[in-house]
């Protein structure tokens, strides 16, 4: 009891302190100033969480809309019985249903516990976020001169999602990849109206992926401002080495999938097509920023397995692309 | 628990505020592009809705219970680590987002010198391409097909100019433009703003002018710009806006052939209300 007034005091003293910033406080007038490089940090940060919350939101609330009012056995009759038909049909839901790679995560692990087999949720993770009407025109715009790159991207973000499920249904099948314990018999016993349960849910729910946001925002923004990209180009253009370092480079630079066309485009006079594919393909697969709250969600040997296993499947896929075209 | 949602309220609404302030400024369009303002209003004001709702549940005894699997962290929730993990990105943002990216970002990022490298002139049948594959859905993509348009039309109207002038709008296009047909334009006159930034292997007399590009959000940002030449250059520091007002050439950097300004006049200048160029607002 205590302990929750020290609480309450201690938010209100918070409360007192955001509304003098909001209504006294001047941007323009700071008397002391931030180290130049922390500065950009600071401002790449801001920028990549603002940029990200509206989208962490939809996420949350479809999220807590499919836990509100899709029950378990709706969620088993939409689904293919058979699982492999299943993880062949996942990237088409993107199609229908765009979501970026901050959104997905909290759906997906909605729908794992609404008894989805995790090898499809995984493939609708790995998916939904490239396999869209807007990733593509975004793709095609920043690619004018070299269209084919944003039907590759799409025809292999297919073939590695499609390929990376079939694997992780082998290996892990049906078993459970998630940290709780799913508790399907358990019914809410509560008469609350069902809205405001799905906002309670969702306010819950941006604290729980927030954290991991926030912390994965922060390192990518280390990477933005500290990461001499001139030294890519030393490492290597090599046909083998470089799709690996793109890959590397996506993995940390963590852009959303929209955008992350434009900043590819600038490396296409250096690195060959295959380098700027895995860059394209991986990234919105996985990268810093969510990968902590994939290992917040499920667990550690799932994850790991995952992440070995897509960039094993996105490089070979990529010297498949290179030696064919 | 009581004390947690209060905590939790008082967080969505600073969050909340902090998005409204930057919006009423001005100041979000140093940290995202136009194009995504309406999601931000959206998580604003959902972020208020939900912070109302958290401190009124606060008050509330009677607490929700489920079976989504929140409740087992809220033991290391209420460690203030956690809770410091989301106030200070609310106070960082009141205090110190006003950072424009400078040169020294430039110089780790490598710089454009001909609008966007993977792009070349778009072909005619482009649009019906669009118009094909996306059937009705053309609505969905009309930054796209607005683009198409005027990149044309602005390259008719540059090519009959005798004047080339970069605004806020038409800069990434009349790069792009003049880069892919450089020997139309030289000899032209030409006016540019930007700012200052000189490779490590520059001279004191030469220096792109340049801004940064930006797609969604800062951490996409690209260099674009242009090389300039000229003696008046010599005392202008890197990371100062200049309006420089020239004459189109030809030079030779890294092997390659790029458009250039011989500089004829420039003016220092402050630094513009909206430093960036967004890459969809051609």
């Amino acid at each position: 009891m205590k302990r929750a007034i020290s609480n309450d005091f201690f938010a209100f003293l918070l409360l007192l302190l955001f509304l003098y910033l909001f209504f006294f406080y001047e941007m323009n007038q700071i008397t002391f100033t931030l180290p130049k490089e922390w500065a950009i940090v600071n401002t790449m940060f801001l920028s990549i969480i603002l940029e990200a919350i509206p989208f962490i939101l939809i996420g949350v609330f479809v999220s807590a809309f499919i836990q509100t009012f899709i029950s378990e056995d709706t969620l088993r009759r939409w689904l293919p019985k058979n699982p492999y038909v299943a993880i062949v049909f996942a990237p088409f839901f993107g199609l229908i249903f765009p979501v970026c790679e901050c959104a997905i995560i909290p759906i997906v692990r909605r729908l794992i516990k609404k008894g989805m087999p995790p090898a499809v949720g995984m493939t609708f993770l790995m998916s939904a976020p490239i396999l869209n009407p807007v990733v593509f025109a975004s793709t095609y715009y920043a690619f004018q001169a070299k269209n084919e790159i944003a039907f590759a991207r799409m025809g292999l973000a297919f073939l590695v999602a499609v390929f990376v499920g079939m694997i992780l249904y082998r290996v892990f099948k049906q078993k459970n990849p998630l940290k709780t314990k799913i508790f399907s018999t358990y019914e809410h016993v509560h008469t609350e109206n069902k809205w405001k349960v799905t906002l309670y849910h969702a306010s819950d729910e941006f604290f729980d992926t927030g954290k991991y946001l926030l912390i994965g925002a922060f390192l990518a923004s280390l990477v933005q401002t500290f990461l001499n990209r001139n030294a890519l180009l030393q490492i290597g253009t090599d046909e083998l080495v470089s799709p690996f370092i793109m890959m590397g480079f996506a993995y940390v630079l963590s852009l959303c999938s929209e955008a992350d066309a434009f900043v590819a485009a600038s490396f296409a006079n250096t690195f060959s097509a295959g380098a700027i594919l895995a860059f394209l393909i991986y990234g919105p697969m996985l990268d810093l920023k969510n990968t902590l709250m994939l290992f917040a969600y499920f667990r550690k040997r799932f994850v790991i397995g995952f992440i070995l296993v897509l960039t094993c499947v996105v490089y070979f896929v990529i010297l498949l692309y290179q030696t064919l075209f | 628990m009581s004390g947690n949602l209060f905590l939790r309220g008082v967080i969505l609404l600073g969050f909340a505020l902090l998005m409204f302030k930057l919006i009423v400024t001005g100041q979000i369009q140093q940290l995202i592009a136009p194009k995504m303002l309406p999601f931000l209003y959206f998580a604003m004001i959902t972020l208020f809705m939900l912070s109302i709702i958290q401190i009124w549940r606060s008050d509330n005894k009677h607490v929700v219970c489920c079976d989504c699997g929140h409740h087992e962290s809220n033991a290391r929730f209420q460690s203030f680590v956690v809770y410091a993990i989301f106030v200070i990105p609310v106070l960082a943002g009141f205090t110190f987002s006003n950072h424009v990216l400078d040169s020294s970002v430039a110089a780790k990022r490598g710089m454009q010198l001909g609008g966007m490298t993977g792009s070349g002139t778009a072909s005619d049948n482009e649009e019906e391409f669009f118009s094909q594959l996306f059937g009705n859905q053309i609505e969905e993509v009309p930054i796209e097909k607005g683009e198409k348009v005027d990149k044309n039309q602005l390259e008719k109207a540059l090519l009959a100019a005798d004047k080339v002038v970069f605004t806020q709008e038409n800069y990434l296009a009349a790069l792009e433009i003049i880069h892919n047909n450089t020997e139309h334009f030289i000899g032209k006159e030409v006016e540019l703003t930007g700012f200052v930034y000189r490779e490590s292997d520059f001279t004191k007399e030469k220096a792109v002018i340049a801004r940064f590009g930006i797609s969604c959000c800062v951490a996409d940002a690209s260099v674009y710009g242009m090389l300039a030449n000229g003696k008046q250059l010599k005392p202008i520091a890197n990371d100062e806006w200049v309006k420089v007002i020239g004459v189109i050439k030809q030079t030779n950097y890294k092997g390659n052939v790029f458009p250039c300004i011989e500089i004829k006049g420039i003016n220092k200048m402050k630094q513009p209300n909206e430093p960036y160029i967004y890459e969809d607002s051609l």
